[in-house]
């Protein structure tokens, strides 16, 4: 199959093969995260498109996946991020802690109404913006419409631009190149691919759900825990015998 | 010839307004600008080789003169001519519909110079009708009987005597005010009106080489009074902006916002631009190149930032700055993204960061209890790590709201994930402060 297509689609610029969509020519960002680099086109988040991130409703794990590459998209260049209408306060000695420069974080909170509207449109400014690296839009009641034009800017200007929706959501199209479904479970975090640029993924991608350091410090205190139970185990073992050995006698007697 | 002359649009300005403002846009060509009668006369021998020759120096002013909006550039009427009186009196006769004559200067009609103008009756029974003809007349009797200053000008007009003119100078501070020509009764249709004010704003500050920082526009009411409140004559806002600007656009659009916002207390019959600070303005192009098309894309930060702070309202775009406390409500502060904090008084966040949830619940949500275990979304939490230990705000005296005396633990439960609680010590009941998600 492959010999017959003609030589010079190789060298057409934007085309590439099916089944070499890893090595796609698209200029990305490294997310920090090996397993889900490989299952990225570019291997890593697009730089020139949005990127949409289905969640449940109660589940914040959004920091887990964005905040490396946050961390070294600001690292390497002077520009500003923008979070538009985050459902909670972020708490920025965690953010620092992750890497990600405070100062230069900027959060919009459209209040009122209209106040969905007024995100939407604050995004799209944000994109159009020269010193803006990367958009966080928070926007669980945002028209297709919206959606088509806010990709559209963010691949007009080249920028990177996360849009968090809602789990239900999913079932929509979407005018996304990429769509990513966060399911977190006890101490793991799936990503299921739902949509990219290139053959379905098959199997989801799964990330420890916490930091490796909060990690350490639960794993330690699990088997603290542990110690701790089987130490009163061995304790308890002498009294309980010297009960049994007392009810033996008393039942003799 | 050197000497360009151009007819202002309307001879007299509105009160209020100097003069001289309606040159200040030609003070960008050429330093010796002067208002002469009805006209702008500009002296362009020094400086046309700078912008590429007279041709590309006429074009160029043409296309910047401020009738040009309103009319088409074609229509306006420009003359040049070798000395400043002369460029006036081929205006003039341009005016009149009438080609040049073939000698300059010397059949040019006795009409066309001011000094001449309460004569004319007294020399056309002379027999005198062009400037040639008075010329040849005796220099002693013509004196006597006209006036020297007839023959002044005549020489000044010839360039045989110097001709003091007085050049347009900039003012040190922009000022201006405009008589609409109707009365105005919404705060967005003032833009329109405004539109000149800001023009003139931007001659001003491309002659005087600034950049402006901060400006102030006030409206007069038409109305003392308005269902018996008495009303201020003047009304105003006031506008900044971060770094100079000489480009017009991000201040119309910034004007755009902050009028929408604005309810007019009566209709308005009058309106004033003021400067408050302007700042000397760097030129960006240092480079002999253009610059590259992805150079220039999009506007700067802080435009942006000021743009959605006029939408949107100051408290709603926030920026944080790091504060050193042991209580998480009180480690970030946040400030109004157009005003930040100098980064360098951030404090450094302590070590344990790395174990602190990305999210913080502000104020800390109180959690029901099941038995003596809290619970979340109606399950209970199982503890994971902890206790850590907070004691602060004891220095704020008793009665202070800022004692915290807390057991901080990470919980977890199938509903929420994983958070981050802690218990009061004072009173026993628990909160949810952070979201690990």
């Amino acid at each position: 199959m492959g010999a017959a297509l003609p030589f010079f689609i190789d060298d057409l610029p934007g085309v590439w093969r099916g089944d070499a969509w890893a090595q796609a020519p698209q200029r990305a960002v490294d997310t920090g995260h090996e397993q889900l680099n490989a299952q990225l086109p570019g291997g890593g988040w697009p730089l020139a498109g949005m990127t949409e991130l289905l969640l449940p409703i109660h589940a914040h794990c959004e920091w887990r996946l964005l905040a490396p590459a946050l961390a070294r998209l600001l690292a390497d260049s002077s520009g500003h991020a923008v979070l538009v209408a985050p459902p909670l306060e972020p708490f920025m000695p965690a953010l620092q802690a992750a890497g990600v420069p405070v100062p230069r974080l900027c959060c919009i909170r459209p209040v009122g109404s209209g106040a969905a509207m007024a995100a939407a449109w604050a995004c799209e400014q944000a994109l159009r913006c020269r010193d803006v690296r990367a958009v966080l839009a928070w926007l669980p009641q945002v028209a297709t419409q919206s959606l088509r034009r806010l990709q559209l800017a963010a691949a007009q200007n080249q920028q990177l631009l996360w849009v968090l929706r809602p789990e239900g959501a999913r079932a929509q199209a979407s005018p996304a190149p990429l769509r990513l479904w966060l399911q977190p479970q006890a101490d793991r975090l799936l990503i299921h691919v739902i949509k990219r640029r290139g053959p379905s993924a098959l199997h989801p991608v799964v990330l420890p759900a916490h930091a490796a350091l909060l990690a350490a410090v639960l794993r330690g205190q699990a088997q603290r825990r542990q110690q701790a139970q089987a130490a009163t185990w061995g304790r308890a073992r002498p009294q309980e015998v010297a009960h049994a050995v007392a009810g033996l006698a008393a039942a003799l007697h | 010839m050197p000497w360009l002359a151009w007819l202002l649009p309307c001879i007299d300005p509105a009160p209020g307004v100097p003069p001289d403002a309606q040159g200040w846009w030609a003070l960008r060509f050429t330093p010796c600008v002067t208002l002469l009668d009805e006209a702008l006369l500009l002296e362009v021998d020094s400086v046309e080789r700078l912008w590429g020759g007279r041709a590309a120096l006429q074009a160029l002013l043409r296309n910047q003169a401020p009738a040009a909006a309103q009319e088409n550039a074609a229509d306006q009427a420009w003359a040049t001519g070798p000395t400043a009186l002369q460029a006036l009196a081929l205006l003039r006769l341009q005016r009149m519909g009438r080609s040049p004559p073939q000698r300059l200067p010397h059949d040019l009609p006795i009409a066309t110079l001011t000094a001449l103008r309460p004569h004319v009756a007294a020399l056309q029974h002379l027999g005198c009708r062009s400037w040639g003809d008075l010329r040849a007349l005796p220099r002693a009797g013509l004196a006597r009987r006209f006036g020297a200053a007839c023959l002044l000008a005549l020489d000044q007009a010839w360039g045989d005597a110097p001709h003091g003119l007085i050049w347009i100078t900039l003012p040190e501070r922009f000022a201006l005010e405009l008589e609409l020509p109707a009365l105005v009764e919404s705060a967005p249709a003032l833009l329109m009106a405004g539109q000149r004010l800001l023009d003139a704003l931007q001659g001003w500050l491309r002659a005087r080489q600034q950049g402006v920082l901060a400006l102030e526009l006030a409206w007069r009411h038409d109305l003392r009074r308005v269902d018996g409140v008495d009303l201020p004559p003047w009304q105003s806002l006031e506008l900044r902006t971060a770094e100079p600007l000489q480009a017009m656009a991000h201040l119309r659009r910034l004007l755009a916002e902050r009028l929408a916002h604005q309810r007019l207390a009566a209709p308005v019959n009058r309106l004033a631009l003021r400067s408050l600070q302007t700042a000397p303005l760097a030129q960006a192009s240092a480079s002999l190149l253009p610059p590259a098309p992805d150079e220039a894309r999009g506007e700067p930060w802080h435009q942006l930032i000021e743009r959605l702070s006029a939408r949107l309202g100051l408290a709603s775009l926030q920026v944080a700055r790091l504060h050193a406390d042991h209580r998480p409500e009180r480690m970030q502060h946040w400030h109004p993204a157009i005003t930040p904090p100098s980064p360098a008084q951030d404090e450094a966040a302590d070590s344990p960061a790395g174990l602190w949830p990305p999210w913080l619940v502000r104020p800390p949500q109180p959690l029901d209890l099941q038995g003596h275990r809290p619970c979340l979304l109606g399950r209970p939490l199982r503890l994971l790590a902890g206790p850590q230990r907070v004691e602060a705000g004891w220095w704020e005296g008793e009665s202070g709201t800022g004692l915290a005396r807390r057991d901080y633990f990470l919980a977890h439960n199938a509903a929420a994930g994983s958070v981050w609680v802690f218990r009061d010590r004072a009173t026993g009941g628990w909160f949810l402060q952070g979201v690990y998600g």
